[in-house]
């Protein structure tokens, strides 16, 4: 498979969530051109959605606290120069993207599965 | 504006031919804004009518062809994504780099110009073709929806 070349804009940020489709981060796993979201974009995604920490966690299946939010969230949307940085694994990432409304089920099937597997 | 003279508008012909060369000799390839806003302030800033163009690219961002597929008039130039996607397919590109001109030299994007490139990104996913960056060029400089977080 062919790695596709990056557009480097400075890690500027979609200003809404419709950017969002077009960014390599909501392309699917599938894609060479697909590229990990920066701690950025993930924080970027959750403040567009208007999703609380904990609410994301409940989206995503991952601990929270009622009152202290969620470590894992926190350290997904940490600088990625810090040390309790942990970069969101790609079925988190997915479902937020679908949750958001961003991508859909139909995008990621149709790279997803193949014969060749 | 003022009118160009003979021989700024072959200094101007003569820089297009150059940076095309580049491009093609794989020396510039599509990997920031900065060097294409560059060319294509060359090749549509100093026009007193809008043009609308983009650049076509392969997989690693190197320039197949550069074409203006629109004339418009002072103001405005009509867009029309079916036409896009044609001049994509020709050419087997995988990605796009949109760009116009204001002969007003306002680099601001208008409503419409967020409007057409919504159109365009979405008729391009279908075909799987991304569309990097759309620019506004001016004589005074360029402006980069991608930088902007608009695309």
């Amino acid at each position: 498979m062919e790695t596709t070349a990056i557009y480097n804009t400075g890690g500027a940020l979609p200003d809404s969530l419709a950017v969002f489709r077009n960014r390599p981060c909501s392309l699917p796993f599938g894609n060479p051109a697909y590229a990990p979201p920066t701690p950025h974009e993930v924080d970027r995604l959750i403040k567009l959605a208007g999703w609380s920490q904990s609410g994301v966690a409940r989206l995503v299946g991952v601990t929270y606290n009622a009152k202290k939010g969620s470590s894992t969230i926190r350290k997904w949307r940490a600088n990625i120069d810090k040390d309790d940085y942990r970069e969101i694994p790609y079925s988190a990432w997915r479902l937020m993207l679908l949750y958001a409304g961003v991508v859909s089920i139909e995008d990621g099937l149709a790279v997803g599965i193949d014969a060749a597997g | 504006m003022t009118a160009l003279t003979a021989d700024q508008i072959a200094t101007i012909d003569s820089a297009i031919a150059i940076l095309g060369g580049l491009y093609k000799k794989q020396d510039l390839f599509a990997t920031a804004p900065d060097r294409v806003k560059q060319f294509c302030q060359v090749q549509a800033a100093h026009l007193e009518h809008e043009v609308f163009g983009v650049l076509l690219l392969d997989n690693q961002h190197q320039l197949i062809e550069s074409v203006i597929l629109f004339r418009g008039s002072l103001a405005e130039a009509s867009v029309y994504p079916r036409e896009v996607v044609k001049e994509v397919l020709s050419v087997n590109a995988g990605a796009c780099i949109f760009f116009h001109n204001h002969p007003s030299n306002l680099t601001k994007p208008s409503d419409a110009d967020r409007r057409i490139t919504t159109r365009l990104i979405d008729a391009l996913a279908l075909i799987e073709v991304r569309v990097l960056d759309h620019l506004i060029v001016t004589c005074h400089g360029a402006y980069s929806f991608a930088e902007h977080g608009l695309i």
